[in-house]
């Protein structure tokens, strides 16, 4: 999405910052899913339809209709996402997200626009994903009440990463207050 | 506070300047050609006005059938409100370039009224010089100083002499001209040639022999000052119109007894004279007989006398004979008695000359015995002296018996002499030899005697034979006298004969004439009670064909004016809608903030008006000068291409401007208010909370499972979308429809024309050249004349017509329409189709019982198949006839009938004065020569005419056609372009978080555009069928607005036109994806990161 202005960004032994515009594309569409934090969600879809818009453009992409019954949509999947709660909104965000069986799932601000209760299912839905999908969740957020959930934490401060911690034990998230 | 909400405003326009730019080009372009289509008919018809004023155009003309004189001038000088008159003399000629014959209207000019445009060259100075008109100088080889010969046909004066129109018939150019009378090339009938006047000429009136005026030209006072198009000059017109019809009465009068009076007293004095004549003739006549009988008396004379002659010579002539025959029988006698006379003196000679010979045997003998005696004697004394001498006796003895013998004989012969001597003693001849003299002597006179007498005979003959002679010369003389008398007499009597002859010839000729001379003046009678009491027309420059099609033309070019900016403002309403209303709503915070802040809602709403004011005002002005100045020259050009006006004359309508800007803030600025004022009922919270997305909804589509399981995914999304934004849905249907609809009409207008040409000349008309007869021909000698056409071999087949001028009784028909009567209906169709437009191979035979008219007639006049209309044909026969078809036929107006039709309507018998020919194809340059032919070949052709000149002419107008094309194309590319643009520019800003998400999701570029390309695509398309549609009425629409009397345009629109409009719209959609891809290409995809507005 942005390039880098120094340094390097290595993933999977591949330095994605010295990828031309269209391998950086075709990266983020096969290894890639994001979830934002005011959803993104195409007003024009229903919940399934968002979660299609992504499946249909990548190699593996998991059935939609199981992940929308994973993150506990089963019953909204044909509603647009003008009639789900924000909560909802974001699971189909995650679902969009998660369905294209991506290495790496960025989540920027998952919970910024959700009331503490939403948020924290969110959080626990990105969690269990991470723990059973195997895969690599990482998530962007000013509250840093959530570091004890992460396995590992980066702190950044204008820009620079200062701080790395990797966290022996992880809390679940149910645990979390704040 | 103000100023900052005023920095704020121009800001903002600087920030979406694109935005700012939609509005203002689309207010651009419909203000722009409201305003220019608009101002193309006023600005025509100033231009008109314009040059009319210049050139002093007369406002009402005054046409008489009979002509006009100077007291009629004078007459109508007198009527209020006229300014100025001028009468001229108008007639129609022939000019002879080069073999061609050409038809030229020739009239008088004037310096005060209809003054003549000088193009080139000076006015004429003296009668032998004459102007022409400008096209006459480029279309023909003439040029300025050339001589040219004018053969203008001889009028009947009022005398009732035949009179030369012209002093001088040979004039030479010096100057070419426009008129303003003839602005269109529209030159007016004639009756001579071909029925079409190709030019026109102006001529100084000195050259002009007659005292009469055709034309009475004049100008109204005051209406000058006024536009000539408007109503109230009109009404100013109308006014001295009204006071001309009402003096036109007695002048008709006036004309009209002058005419008749004059007649009259001619036909008084033609009878006075002929009855002079008759007397005179009859005298001559008479004298003549009289000579002929004293002739035939003289001869009878002549003729005794030489009978009398006759008897009296033959009489003396039988006299004459007589006596020679008397002198002959006398001579004759004289004859007989000389014959015997002529005996008996013969027979005396005879004795005479037998005693002469019985003498002369005597005196021999006399002479012959003394001879023989001397001798004997002789012989004795030479015997006895021998004796004597003897000495022997023997020897004497012997000499003495030779004595004795001697003595003997002596003895003897003196007895013989002397038995003569008694004989002649008896004879009584003493003298002999005198008796034989005196013998002689008298046979000798005897002789003479007889000689003499014989000799008298001879003369007395010879005297009779010369009478005779004398007897013959004089008969064959006096005969051939009498011959040559006779002679005499016969060849008089020929000569009586043959002047009697010549009497009755004369006598012949004399009652020819008289009945002639009769007849003539039984005929001037009868003229006498057929003078027509003139008809007077007072006309208008409404009658003007130049003026009044000019006038419609630009009436159309007004029509076109109020269809083509509605479909630009419509636009531009939906245009400023959507714009501004997205505007609205992406600031709606800002609104909300403000409202917040405590400004009224008119503080607010300032921003979004000034900002869309400022687009339609800018945009406005552009489009007004753009408008004003380049669409009414564009479009006056073309029309320029067949009216003689000068450059059109661009003004600045403020009525126009205001109308067009009026309605151009109104739809943007409207449209803002009405965005303004929906968003400001909310409170601020409201406002400042982002605006729930628009809703997904189902759409009609997926209540058909069918279709929509089967559509894929994208097709899905596209087809929910497209729903979802129904103003912008509304917006690119009708922007690409109105951008394919143009570019339809613009070549369906081209294919209209263009089709029109080669339909009339290839497949209606299939003739390639018509011929115009000098005189009428029927039955042989047409068929001569067809037999001497098509000796030239280019030539395949010929047909006779009889082709006039006809008009259809019906109200308001001005229409001048053709009537055909081919000399054979069966064969019409190898040179006129006549069938139906729409099923082609519907062909019509034209027959008895009816007429086939022309489709745009009987449009125009609301004739259908089955009515009764009333045609009145050149000669001013009307009669009813039975329409039975409507053909089909694009240029000119015709009535098709059959000969035997005619003949039977107008009782009468029809003539053919044109003849159709069809030719192989030929080079522009063999059809000249074939022209040239003809008309150098016959002394029947006075004109030749190809088709394929009409169709050049045409052609022209087609290039022009081009023009409008263009214009079209381009206004509905600049359409085109300004609503996908702005839709697409729309629908990107509206869904940058979308699709920057899409991006973030890994969407290629290409996809990100197909993503949002498809539905711009589909509405294209949607937008294209509707186009078609639409495009399809537009033509028939402009069609119908554009179309002249005189031509029909062909409605269907080719396929091709169809394609073209969808490829160029197709282009121009391409234009603008192009450049959504690449804007597409920019959105950055931290977009979708930011939270919404």
């Amino acid at each position: 999405m942005d390039s880098v202005t120094s340094g390097n960004v290595i993933i999977d032994r591949k330095d994605i910052s010295k990828f031309k515009k269209k391998e950086l594309i075709k990266y983020r569409r096969e290894d890639i899913g994001f979830v934002f934090q005011f959803y993104n969600l195409v007003q024009n879809l229903t919940a399934i339809e968002n979660v299609e818009l992504a499946t249909q453009i990548c190699k593996h992409p998991l059935d939609p209709k199981d992940i929308l019954e994973k993150v506990g949509l089963k019953d909204r999947m044909k509603n647009f996402p003008s009639q789900l709660s924000g909560g909802e909104q974001q699971r189909v965000a995650i679902a969009r997200a998660i369905a294209k069986n991506p290495k790496l799932l960025l989540c920027d601000e998952p919970t910024g626009a959700l009331d503490y209760k939403t948020g924290k299912q969110i959080l626990k839905l990105l969690q269990d994903t991470c723990r059973k999908e195997n895969m690599t969740v990482i998530i962007i957020t000013h509250n840093t009440a959530l570091t004890p959930m992460a396995d590992r934490v980066i702190h950044f401060k204008n820009g620079t990463a200062f701080n790395i911690i990797t966290n022996e034990n992880p809390t679940p998230i149910e645990e979390i207050e704040w | 506070m103000k100023s900052a909400l005023l920095k704020n405003g121009i800001k903002e326009i600087k920030y979406s300047y694109k935005r700012f730019l939609s509005i203002l080009l689309i207010v651009l372009l419909g203000v722009g050609f409201f305003a220019g289509l608009r101002a193309a008919s006023p600005d025509m018809k100033k231009t008109l006005d314009i040059y009319f004023d210049e050139l002093n155009v007369m406002d009402i003309q005054v046409i008489s059938t009979l002509g006009l004189t100077d007291d009629d001038i004078e007459a109508i000088s007198n009527i209020a409100g006229v300014e100025a008159l001028e009468g001229t003399y108008q007639t129609d000629a022939i000019v002879k370039i080069g073999d061609e014959e050409s038809v030229v209207k020739i009239e008088t000019y004037s310096d005060n009224i209809n003054r003549l445009n000088l193009i080139e060259g000076r006015m004429p100075e003296n009668k032998n010089e004459c102007v022409v008109e400008a096209r006459f100088l480029s279309e023909t080889e003439h040029k300025i100083g050339d001589t040219i010969e004018i053969n203008v046909e001889n009028i009947t004066n009022d005398d009732g002499e035949e009179q030369e129109v012209l002093k001088n018939n040979k004039v030479t150019i010096v100057g070419s001209v426009k008129s303003p009378l003839y602005i269109s090339t529209d030159r007016g009938s004639t009756e001579l040639g071909s029925g079409v006047i190709d030019y026109y000429m102006y001529i100084p009136k000195e050259n002009i022999n007659v005292d009469l005026y055709t034309n009475i030209y004049l100008t109204v006072a005051g209406a000058k000052d006024l536009n000539t198009t408007d109503s109230e000059y009109s009404d100013k017109v109308d006014e001295v119109k009204n006071r001309l019809e009402e003096i036109s009465e007695s002048r008709r009068e006036a004309r009209y007894n002058e005419l008749y009076d004059n007649a009259n007293s001619k036909i008084e004095d033609a009878e006075k004279e002929l009855d002079e004549e008759k007397e005179k003739a009859e005298k001559e006549l008479e004298d003549a007989q009289k000579e002929i009988d004293e002739g035939k008396k003289e001869i009878e004379d002549g003729k005794k006398q030489i009978e009398e002659n006759k008897t009296t010579a033959n009489n003396q002539f039988a006299v004459a004979e007589q006596e020679i025959k008397d002198a002959e029988s006398e001579i004759e006698k004289n004859e007989q008695e000389f014959e015997k006379t002529k005996k008996q003196v013969e027979e005396q000679i005879d004795e005479y000359e037998s005693q002469l010979k019985t003498l002369e045997q005597t005196q021999k003998q006399l002479n012959t015995a003394n001879s023989n005696l001397k001798d004997e004697q002789e012989k004795l004394e030479n015997l006895e002296l021998k004796l004597e001498n003897a000495e022997t006796e023997s020897e004497k003895d012997e000499i003495q018996e030779q004595i004795n013998s001697v003595k003997t004989e002596i003895q003897t012969l003196q007895i013989t002499i002397n038995t003569i001597n008694n004989s002649l003693k008896e004879m009584g001849v003493t003298n002999l030899s005198g008796t034989i003299t005196e013998l002689k002597n008298g046979i000798e006179t005897a002789k003479e005697g007889l000689d003499s007498a014989e000799n008298k005979i001879n003369s007395a003959k010879e005297q009779i034979e010369e009478s005779k002679i004398e007897l013959q010369n004089s008969k064959n003389y006096t005969y051939s006298t009498i011959a040559s008398a006779e002679q005499e007499i016969k060849e008089a009597e020929e000569e009586l004969q043959s002047g009697e002859k010549e009497l009755e010839d004369a006598r012949k000729e004399y009652d020819e004439q008289i009945e002639e001379a009769e007849n003539k003046l039984l005929d001037a009678k009868e003229e006498l009670k057929e003078i027509q009491r003139p008809e007077w027309y007072v006309l208008d420059r409404n009658q003007n064909v130049g003026y009044a099609s000019y006038v419609q033309d630009t009436d159309r070019v007004a029509s076109l004016a109020e269809v083509f900016p509605v479909v630009f403002f419509l636009v531009a309403a939906l245009i400023s809608l959507t714009s501004m209303n997205r505007m609205v709503e992406e600031e709606r915070i800002e609104i909300g903030t403000l409202k917040a802040l405590g400004y009224s809602k008119r503080q607010i709403s300032r921003k979004y008006l000034i900002y869309a004011s400022l687009a339609t005002i800018i945009g406005g002005i552009i489009g007004l000068i753009i408008g004003f100045k380049f669409l009414p020259g564009i479009i006056a050009n073309m029309y320029a291409m067949v009216y003689e006006v000068p450059d059109v004359v661009l003004e600045f309508n403020a009525e126009i401007a205001f109308v067009g800007m009026f309605f151009a803030i109104l739809c943007t600025v409207g449209a803002t208010l009405y965005t303004c004022i929906r968003e400001l009922i909310h409170n601020p919270a409201t406002l400042m909370r982002p605006k729930a997305p628009k809703p997904g909804k189902r759409v009609l589509l997926e209540k058909i499972p069918f279709i929509w399981k089967h559509l894929n995914f994208t097709a899905k999304v596209t087809a929910r979308n497209l729903f979802r934004y129904k103003k912008r849905f509304l917006m690119t249907i009708i922007g690409v429809c109105g951008c394919t609809a143009l570019i339809v009409a613009g070549f369906g207008l081209r294919d209209a024309i263009g089709n029109m040409i080669p339909k009339q000349f290839g497949e209606i008309d299939k003739y390639s050249l018509s011929i115009t007869l000098k005189e009428d021909k029927y039955d042989e000698e047409l068929e001569k004349v067809k037999d001497k056409i098509q000796e030239n071999e280019q030539i395949v087949e010929t047909l006779g017509a009889n082709v006039q001028s006809v008009n259809i009784i019906k109200d308001d028909n001005n229409q001048s329409i053709q009537l055909i009567v081919p000399e054979d209906v069966n064969r019409l169709d190898n040179f006129i189709s006549l069938r139906d437009r729409k099923n082609k191979e519907d062909k019509y035979v034209l027959d008895n019982s009816g007429v086939i008219i022309s489709e745009k007639l009987s449009n125009l006049l609301d004739i259908n198949e089955g009515d009764t209309i009333t045609i009145e044909n050149s000669d001013g026969d009307r009669a009813d006839v039975k329409v039975s078809k409507i053909t089909e036929n694009y240029i000119m107006h015709y009535i098709y009938m059959s000969p035997e039709l005619y003949n039977s309507t107008y009782d009468t018998r029809i003539e053919s004065n044109m003849v159709y020919a069809i030719t192989e194809d030929m080079t522009e340059e063999k059809e000249n020569d074939l022209g040239t032919k003809l008309l150098q070949d016959s002394s029947n052709i006075s004109g030749v005419s190809f088709t394929s000149a009409s169709e050049d002419m045409f052609k022209t107008v087609m290039d022009n056609m081009d023009m409008v094309v263009w214009i079209l194309i381009i206004a509905a590319g600049l359409l085109a372009l300004v609503v996908l643009y702005n839709l697409l520019n729309a629908n990107i800003s509206e869904r940058i978080r979308e699709l920057a998400t899409i991006k973030v999701l890994g969407f290629y570029d290409r996809e990100v555009y197909s993503y949002i390309a498809r539905e711009t695509i589909i509405l294209t398309i949607i937008g294209i069928l509707v186009g078609l549609i639409g495009g399809y009425f537009l033509t028939m629409y402009i069609l119908k607005t554009c179309e002249l009397d005189i031509t029909m345009f062909d409605p269907e629109v080719e396929a091709l036109s169809y394609i073209l409009g969808v490829i160029i719209t197709i282009f121009f959609a391409v234009i603008v994806n192009i450049v959504t891809y690449f804007s597409l290409k920019k959105i950055d995809m931290i977009e979708s990161l930011k939270s919404v507005e």
